[in-house]
């Protein structure tokens, strides 16, 4: 009976004096939601290296601001984007989170001048562009080494985790960002929904908040919001009215460890950055409709292009939603390759002399004309043939010809030369023998992968040749 | 005889200002009319600890009456605010602020309940305003309701000393330094730091007849009075 008694007088207790307890949510509205984005991590840097088949986010920029690429973006970006041995948390988080606030979503590929821009493009581009113009309203600081206060952004108080959800996402129906690394790194994601329940003990009231946030760990080309929570466990301070007052509080549980490091929200107020803003904005907003390349119109012989610039490893953009042509002026003897670089496999590229017979070697997405039989104006032929989506790079390339002076068996000197292929690609290269008359006498041809070197003894690969005068 | 209370407490309030100066010439607010303008340049912290190139926010007064004074600010970016301030203490009233997301702007209105100092919470556009009708005591409670929501009470400290302002000017970006060696030659600040549960809120220096502070320092802006 006694313990009856005490059973009940403890339900009683319970029941007359409850905690008090509530519960709060609020999401921003649909066309606020910030959508996901690729982070564009700097160990893989695939904003300058490209994360498909086709040309990467910057080369595509380069192209359309400067009909080109690589140009300064490009280099930019193999100088700034691209660095294997960066730490693995490097990237475009802070960017991408921003821009996933303050932008529409770039959703649908698109075209100018001839030049694709997927969504991925797009979005990368859009991420970068912010780079050096985002102003940050902080809230709580950065933890950036050991000593310093690894508790704060501290859940209570007019400007911390609490309030500023609820100023932001509730009051304004903006999204907000927030690092959760509470420790060195730095993992920027914005927060655009949150349930909180909770209850009171004393002065204290004890919250557990649940948070929507968008994820940045996709597909470049994703459309759309991929959704992650997270949920947090904290308590705010009450003043005399039962209200949270403005003092910090203390995160609880497993929120005592992992918690956010810090809450911000975008400002683009900064001038400058890295990228042209009406550019970018351009690419942004085309849709695909199938623009003529700045070539046009090009479509016969002789409306032919003519590209007086061959340079090795320039690639100009362009679409053959119908024939395309070019004119190249090439010396007798040069070594002359035309590549298309597309996501088809479907296009055919021929070169032409100018009476409109068809010379060298055709190759796969490309022709090359190994040795040009005289100084003269040629042609590149490029049709599409069955391609749906014709979009390719082209390079033009006269293998240059380097003079190196050589004066032939002067007693016992040697001479010799060597020659590195620095790039990724397998390089074809020949060693020209000409007298002093102009007049090639010899040639050894060869193919060098990437890093390998070669070496030519001139004395000994041409002996028969370097017996008396000079000799280039 | 409500007329005569208005007189007499304006009174107070600018002898208490002029009490704070401590001396000539520093004690007086400033002194706004219609068309006033002026630019303060503004630096951020970034995230990975550095500072933003400035960006420049232009204030004008646009509208002047008995209760209040209006100020419109812009920026070089998508935000703007309107600040209207009571008279005759300049206390900082409401802050209409506009930020443009996605295209459209987004309009929040705060308002403050002082009588205490103000800054802003949720802007970048660097609107601290200390409480120039400082009364005797230095704690104030500010109230602020952001779109009509009240949020925690905060207890502010302000404290003023009229300094040199060569020591006044120790630390400051080169190109505040700069603009406030092109703006005066007077050498008297008065330096108003506001803080709360012992954290430093924010910092200002005024010169008499400048319109605002000639500079403003928080933990994440750096503002300077350009012209």
């Amino acid at each position: 009976m006694k313990k009856f008694c005490l059973t009940a007088l403890w339900l009683l207790c319970v029941c007359a004096s409850p905690a008090q307890a509530g519960f709060d949510s609020a999401s921003v509205s649909a066309d606020q939601i910030p959508w996901s984005g690729y982070w564009w991590p700097r160990t893989s840097g695939e904003l300058v290296m490209g994360y498909s088949s086709e040309p990467a986010p910057l080369e595509k920029y380069d192209a359309y601001v400067t009909g080109y690429f690589p140009a300064a973006a490009t280099e930019y970006g193999l100088e700034r984007e691209y660095n294997p041995d960066a730490l693995s948390w490097e990237g475009h988080c802070d960017q991408w989170a921003a821009a996933a606030i303050l932008e529409p979503e770039p959703s649908i590929p698109g075209d100018l001048q001839g030049i694709l821009f997927q969504v991925g493009d797009k979005k990368g581009l859009l991420t970068l562009s912010l780079d050096g113009r985002l102003t940050p309203m902080m809230y709580g600081t950065r933890y950036e080494a050991p000593g310093q206060d690894i508790n704060d952004i501290y859940p209570g108080g007019i400007d911390g985790f609490h309030q500023t959800l609820v100023n932001y996402i509730a009051l304004q129906g903006l999204p907000v960002i927030m690092d959760l690394d509470p420790d060195v790194q730095i993992w920027n994601y914005p927060a655009y929904r949150y349930e909180m329940q909770w209850y009171d003990e004393g002065d204290r009231r004890h919250v557990t908040c649940k948070l929507w946030l968008a994820e940045d760990d996709v597909n470049p080309d994703f459309v759309g919001t991929q959704t992650f929570t997270r949920t947090y466990f904290y308590w705010l301070q009450l003043d005399s009215s039962g209200n949270p007052a403005d003092a910090p509080g203390g995160w609880e549980g497993a929120s005592v460890e992992d918690h956010p490091d810090f809450v911000w929200f975008p400002i683009a107020a900064g001038a400058g950055g890295v990228l042209d803003a009406d550019a970018v904005a351009d690419i942004v907003a085309c849709e695909l409709s199938q623009t003529d390349d700045r070539f046009e119109d090009n479509d016969e012989p002789g409306q032919a292009y003519a590209m007086d610039s061959l340079q090795r490893n320039r690639f100009y953009p362009a679409s053959a939603w119908d024939e395309d042509w070019y004119t190249v002026g090439l010396q007798e003897g040069d070594d002359f390759v035309t590549f298309a670089w597309t996501s088809q496999d479907t296009l055919d590229v021929r070169i032409y002399d100018d009476r409109g017979q068809a010379l060298g070697t055709p190759s796969y997405n490309g022709a090359r004309l190994a040795e040009v039989p005289q100084t003269g104006t040629y042609y590149v032929g490029l049709d599409p043939m069955a391609s749906e989506q014709p979009h390719y790079s082209i390079e033009f390339y006269r293998s240059p010809l380097a003079w190196l002076p050589h004066t032939a068996f002067a007693k016992d000197w040697q001479t010799s030369m060597t020659l590195l292929n620095a790039d990724v690609v397998n390089m074809n290269l020949r060693v020209n023998l000409f007298d002093a008359q102009g007049l090639r006498v010899a040639k050894k041809e060869s193919t060098l992968e990437p890093g390998q070197v070669a070496v030519y003894q001139l004395n000994q690969d041409f002996s028969s040749y370097l017996s008396t005068g000079a000799w280039a | 005889m409500k007329k005569t209370l208005s007189l007499l407490t304006m009174a107070l309030l600018l002898l208490v200002w002029k009490g704070l100066g401590a001396a000539e010439p520093l004690g007086s607010t400033p002194t706004w009319s219609a068309g006033t303008r002026w630019t303060v340049y503004a630096v951020y912290r970034r995230i990975d600890g550095g500072w933003t190139d400035p960006v420049a926010w232009r204030f004008e007064v646009d509208n002047l009456s008995d209760e209040v004074i209006e100020l419109t600010v812009t920026g070089n970016a998508a935000h703007s605010a309107r600040l209207i301030f009571q008279q005759p203490t300049l206390q900082l009233q409401r802050a209409v602020l506009s930020d443009e997301v996605r295209g459209k702007a987004v309009v929040k209105q705060v308002d403050f309940d002082g009588p205490a100092p103000a800054y802003p919470l949720v802007s970048p556009i660097p609107f601290h305003t200390p409480l120039f009708a400082a009364s005797g005591g230095s704690n104030y409670q500010l109230v602020r309701k952001l779109n009509g929501r009240p949020l925690p009470s905060e207890t502010l400290e302000q404290q003023v000393r009229e300094v040199n302002c060569d020591d006044a000017t120790a630390g400051w970006p080169d190109a505040a330094h700069t603009a406030w060696q092109s703006l005066t030659s007077l050498t008297d600040c008065l330096r108003v730091q506001v803080h709360k549960q012992g954290r430093l809120v924010f910092e200002q220096v005024w010169l008499r007849d400048l319109p605002w502070a000639i500079y403003t320092g928080a933990e994440n802006v750096q503002a300077w009075l350009a012209r």
